[in-house]
């Protein structure tokens, strides 16, 4: 961004005056205008649907390893008490679509975006808000019919969408092709629109602010890697998810008034009325893919950058090659956006399409190496502190490392075609995604809560949640890589059913068991989250002395966030700097009296 | 749109004022130079860079849908006319002016002058939708629609088309024969009208008799008898009136209709070829002539190629355009797809007209002086990105 | 609705004492005269029946439609340009407006072109039980022209062709 005028702008803080009684209480804590609490109420609502999302998998789970069970906790006898128990294909079906959408649109992507990215630009980045309070809180609020909506698609005739969460034609368009084909495909339909909706205000309001509205002096590249990912991310969601809600309406009218977008002439299903179509399925794929792949990096850059600030901080060293990784934060968002021809390889593509998208795709693996390697660099010779938070980054990292490495095998079409619709494939997006994404959202729950609730969680019980998370994650998601390599099908409510998988529903159990007592484990997670918010020990400005301008203001900030006005004199990373006694030198510390100019010497890594 | 809400402006001017921050807890923060905008125009601009990726979204599938189909209508098949959409682009070229002009009365604070040229803009703005809907209209009463549940669309003349044409006539046939004998009311509009017809003679016929009856009494005032006698006789022409139009309906009509479709089917023996076995199935020649005569395809007055001596006439209406009343399924290749995009596109852009005339009269409610030229810069902006859309929209959709 | 969204419209008001006109300075030139307007808006007037143009009759009869579709996106092109110039006032602002645009529009022509090879072309490489179900160009005489002759089964007379009727169809109904 250049910067052309000159001095500082003065900005007007207003006020929410609030009302006595009820009406304060809504004001400040329902329909807030407070970024802080937009954030909060963000985490809390998509820290719930989290634990609907993995009941939703268990049941998955439960019936790969116990196929046809009588005994599928809940849902057997609430359900399915007329089969004596044994749930239905098209339920299997169901749940998985719904734990896919549910842990994408509603978990994933608010947590990040939402929760982290409206708690902590302002923060970060020296400001009193966002640009734009009101729409930010209309950026939660359009949440709520998108919830709204896919709850009450369970409850109608057919149960909720069972077309996957990619929803492709001619299954997800024709009403009759399946059970929740019919009203529930609708409202998914829906609901992913509105929750795109809110995506989109959120991103242009967050863009906006990391623009305008840094403290003087946080010129770009003084700007936490956290926050440049969380820029970088809006410029993804800007730009892709418009086309997304242009083909969700597509399909939409496709559904409801009998367009013909995605459904081509004669296509039928469970002898429904032919369809007087004459559009393309593949149509959607495109536009659907076209958003959905960089959703994959919106799913796991503020991630990447929030670990960053996390690694930097408990190794005590400035982070390896500050320039370098934001370049490739946009590289690997550049690239984000010519590659979403790589799921339709098997489509019926054409040829010399997917073989561009192979090339790109693997390209792909340059800038994600890089940033690999700067936080191996950050750590080399760090006094490091394996603190909770910095446990669950450095397991990002290194699981991270594993989801990256799989998806380099099925970026290649010959590959792909082979490993495509396997387990191979469910196995590489969780680890890139649980073992990736969400184990940096939990590093930073540990290590923003001070922030967000003025109190630290308890360490110990954090660092006994990572250690049986990590176990119990790659207990569920290694094996897979093996079924998958096998071909054992994904999506197949019953693949026993073919001779050849039957040896392994052993593994299935093992991978059960390990997912049940993954949930488990969360339940540690919890009681501490919830136990920390009233009765951990009470943390000050700058529990973890790190750097950043979140840091200088109180702990959890009040309305306007800064006491003071922020100055900022350098970058976040300063960790070690000889210019200094303490380790850590704050973004706003003026440089002692006589002192050269601040160096920023991760710039040169 | 956030930076349109008409407080923003109140707030700060309130602040502009002398506003303290003193007892509000926090300080006042400065920030570092940015952009040479204001927050509001920034976010607009990036609003509007989401809104070229939607478009693009839609345009683009517009385009490879429509090159890609084996067949696509002609723009007077589907009743398309080039002078109108030409005519809406000019609107909205004007449109754009009148709120570029706006924002520069408003910028020399002549609130009078931008008020008015807001207000032209604002009807403008209208007038590009009443003749859209106008447009619209002409599509709807032809049964142009997309698919379900009332098109009339078909793609091709095949035996499910010849099928669905039976199933309409058949509909009709049993429509008017239910209407002829009353059963369980009239469910025609004609067989409506006849019924309305006869109640409201009924009325009159009952007043009639109530002013008979007045005349009968005795009374000693000559001036109420020859009022009464007045009422009676404008009742009884009132009658007459509605006698007089009765018999040119209804139930005649009908049944010339009914003549009219066993004509018709007479013409057509290839309607009744899959129930008479005694006929041959019909060829395709046989059907395609069938939906020709039903909905004749509407060239273009210029034929594309070359020569103008191959300029063909339109050929003459079809049986939908003299009955309208028949709705018999018509054939349009890829009239589906067409109408699919068509309202699509025209219906996103319409939405987005909505959109900026709703703002525009939530403006002017407001004194344009030069404090809301951001405002009207802001919305202005959205209003020319609508504009540019037109501007790709009406060569795409009407000329192509 | 903005707190902050004001800074700078403010400063455009007569009486916003708080930002002095200074930090502006490239802010000023904000667009044409009411000259510029008038004109361009002629421009567009003109440029609009240019591309009217190609529906009369003299244009039909002496160039092929492919090259209206041409001349017509060059119009429409040019005057997207004019609209986005002077009445988005792109032409005097800052250099952000190329970080702003030039992406948005590069994505968006790279999204249409990738449709390209798959959604429109795809009839190219239709099968017999496809085409069976698709619609079909009105008749080949009436054919815009534009429309790439389909495969075998529709160049051929209908009336001598009643393949695409295949007799399983008479069970359909």
């Amino acid at each position: 961004m250049s910067i052309t005028a000159e001095g500082f702008h003065a900005q007007e803080a207003v006020h929410a005056h609030g009302h006595a009684g009820l009406g304060k209480f809504i004001g400040t804590y329902v329909f807030s205008r407070d970024h802080k609490i937009i954030g909060i109420q963000f985490l809390f609502s998509t820290l719930l649907w989290f634990l609907i999302g993995g009941l939703l998998a268990l049941g998955v789970r439960w019936q790969l390893a116990w196929p046809w069970s009588n005994d599928m906790p809940l849902v057997s006898k609430m359900f399915f008490a007329h089969t004596g128990g044994q749930i239905s294909p098209e339920f299997y079906t169901m749940m998985f679509t719904m734990h896919a959408t549910v842990m994408i649109f509603f978990v994933i992507i608010p947590i990040l975006a939402g929760a982290f990215g409206n708690y902590l630009i302002p923060l970060m980045i020296g400001a009193d808000d966002m640009a734009f309070p009101t729409l930010n809180m209309l950026s939660y609020w359009f949440m709520w019919p998108s919830f709204l909506c896919i709850i009450a698609s369970f409850f109608v005739h057919g149960g909720a969408a069972a077309a996957g969460w990619t929803s492709y034609p001619t299954l997800a368009a024709l009403q009759e092709a399946s059970p929740g084909g019919h009203m529930g495909q609708t409202l998914w339909l829906l609901g992913v629109t509105f929750a795109g909706v809110a995506s989109m205000l959120g991103s242009v309001n967050y863009m906006t602010t990391i623009i305008q509205m840094r403290a003087p002096g946080m010129t770009m590249f003084r700007l936490p890697l956290t926050i440049w990912a969380m820029f970088i991310t809006a410029v993804l969601q800007a730009f892709a998810l418009p086309v997304l809600t242009a083909a969700g309406f597509m399909q939409l009218l496709d559904r409801s008034v009998g367009t013909g977008f995605f459904l081509p002439d004669g296509a039928t299903a469970n002898n429904a009325p032919y369809a007087t179509g004459g559009g393309q399925p593949l149509l959607w794929q495109h536009l659907f893919w076209f958003y959905s792949h960089p959703a994959v990096y919106i799913m796991i850059l503020p991630a990447m950058g929030m670990v960053s600030d996390i690694i930097a901080c408990f190794a005590r060293k400035p982070i390896f090659g500050y320039k370098p990784m934001v370049y490739s934060i946009a590289g690997i968002a550049g690239l984000g956006f010519v590659v979403w021809g790589h799921h339709m390889f098997i489509s019926g593509m054409n040829p010399y399409l997917g073989m561009t998208f192979m090339v790109a795709t693997i390209m792909i693996a340059l800038p994600s190496a890089i940033k690999v390697f700067n936080w191996l660099g950050t750590l080399w010779g760090g006094k490091i502190q394996f603190t909770t938070a910095m446990l669950f980054a450095v397991s990002f990292v290194s699981m991270f490392i594993i989801g990256g490495l799989s998806g380099i095998f099925m970026a290649a079409t010959p590959i792909d075609i082979f490993i495509h619709d396997t387990y191979f494939i469910v196995a590489h997006f969780h680890y890139v995604l649980f073992a990736g994404t969400a184990m940096g959202v939990f590093g930073s729950i540990y290590f923003w809560f001070p922030k967000m609730f003025g109190r630290t969680m308890n360490e110990f019980w954090g660092k006994v949640h990572f250690l049986l998370t990590f176990m119990f994650l790659n207990g569920v998601f290694f094996p897979m890589h093996i079924l998958g390599v096998v071909g054992f099908p994904r999506r197949l409510a019953d693949p026993y059913q073919y001779e050849t998988f039957h040896h392994l529903l052993g593994m299935n159990r093992f991978i059960t068991y390990c997912a049940i007592g993954m949930v488990c484990s969360q339940s540690i997670f919890a009681i501490n989250f919830i136990y920390s918010i009233f009765f951990g020990p009470v943390a000050g400005r700058n529990p973890w002395h790190a750097n950043s301008l979140e840091w200088c203001c109180p702990s959890p900030p009040g309305h306007g966030n800064f006491d003071f006005q922020p100055i900022v004199y350098r970058g976040p990373y300063e960790y070690g700097s000889p210019e200094v006694q303490t380790d850590y030198y704050p973004q706003h510390q003026p440089p002692p009296e006589g002192a050269a100019p601040a160096t920023e010497r991760y710039m040169d890594g | 749109m956030s930076e349109h809400d008409p407080h923003q402006h109140s707030n700060s001017g309130h602040s502009d004022a002398g506003h303290s921050d003193a007892g509000h807890g926090h300080v006042k923060l400065e920030y570092q130079p940015a952009l040479p905008l204001s927050n509001g125009k920034t976010i607009m601009w990036l609003f509007l860079s989401t809104e070229i990726m939607f478009f693009a979204g839609l345009i683009g599938t517009y385009i490879v849908l429509r090159f890609g189909a084996v067949a696509w209508p002609e723009p007077h098949t589907v009743h398309l006319s080039e002078p109108i959409g030409a005519f809406n682009t000019f609107v909205l070229i004007c449109s754009s002016v009148t709120v570029v002009l706006a924002l520069e009365c408003a910028r020399a604070n002549k609130a009078a002058a931008a008020k008015g040229w807001m207000v032209l803009t604002f009807v403008l703005g209208c007038v590009f939708l009443g003749v859209k809907g106008y447009e619209y209209n002409a599509k709807f009463s032809h049964g142009i629609y997309p698919k379900l549940p009332r098109s009339q669309i078909w793609e091709k003349a095949g035996i499910r088309y010849v099928a669905a044409v039976r199933d309409r006539l058949d509909q009709v046939i049993t429509e008017i024969s239910t209407d002829l004998t009353v059963a369980g009311g009239p469910k025609t509009a004609e067989g409506r009208q006849q019924l309305a017809l006869d109640t409201q003679a009924a009325e009159v016929q009952k007043k009639i008799a109530k002013f008979q009856a007045d005349l009968k009494q005795p009374s000693d005032k000559t001036e109420g008898e020859t009022a009464a006698a007045n009422a009676l006789a404008a009742e009884n022409k009132k009658l007459d009136e509605i006698k007089a139009q009765m018999p040119l309906t209804i139930a005649r009509d009908l049944k010339q209709r009914v003549r009219k479709v066993e004509l018709l089917s007479a013409q057509q023996p290839a309607l009744f070829a899959s129930k008479n076995p005694a006929l041959p199935p019909p060829g395709q020649a046989t059907l395609d002539a069938l939906a020709e005569e039903i909905y004749p395809p509407h060239h273009s007055e210029f034929t594309p190629e070359g020569d103008p001596h191959a300029m063909k006439p339109n050929p003459p209406e079809g049986i939908n355009d003299r009955y309208p009343w028949l709705k018999l399924p018509i054939k349009i290749s890829g009239g589906n797809m067409w109408a699919s995009t068509y309202f699509l596109l025209t219906g996103f852009h319409a939405l987005h007209v909505i959109v900026g005339l709703i703002v525009f009269a939530i403006m002017l409610t407001l004194t344009l002086n030069a404090s809301r030229a951001g405002m009207i810069e802001n919305i202005g902006l959205y209003w020319h990105f609508v504009d540019l859309v037109w501007i790709f929209l009406f060569p795409l959709l009407y000329l192509f | 609705m903005s707190d902050h969204g004001t800074t700078h419209s403010d400063t455009l008001s007569a009486g916003a004492g708080a930002h002095g006109a200074d930090s502006h300075a490239d802010h000023a030139p904000h667009g044409g005269s009411i000259r510029t307007y008038i004109a361009v808006f002629i421009a567009l007037c003109v440029l609009t029946s240019g591309s009217f143009m190609t529906y009369t009759e003299l244009w039909r009869t002496h160039f092929s439609s492919h090259v209206g579709w041409a001349f017509m996106m060059a119009i429409s092109c040019s005057k997207a340009m004019l609209v986005i110039l002077f009445f988005m006032h792109l032409k005097y602002e800052a250099n952000w407006k190329y970080v702003l645009t030039i992406p948005a529009g590069f994505m968006s022509v790279f999204l249409a072109l990738m449709l390209v090879p798959d959604i429109g072309m795809r009839f190219w490489h239709y099968s017999h039980e496809r085409l069976e179900f698709c619609a079909l160009p009105q008749n080949t005489s009436h054919a815009a022209p534009g429309h790439a002759a389909p495969p075998a089964p529709t160049t051929a007379a209908p009336a001598t062709n009643p393949a695409p009727e295949a007799p399983s169809e008479h069970e359909g109904k």
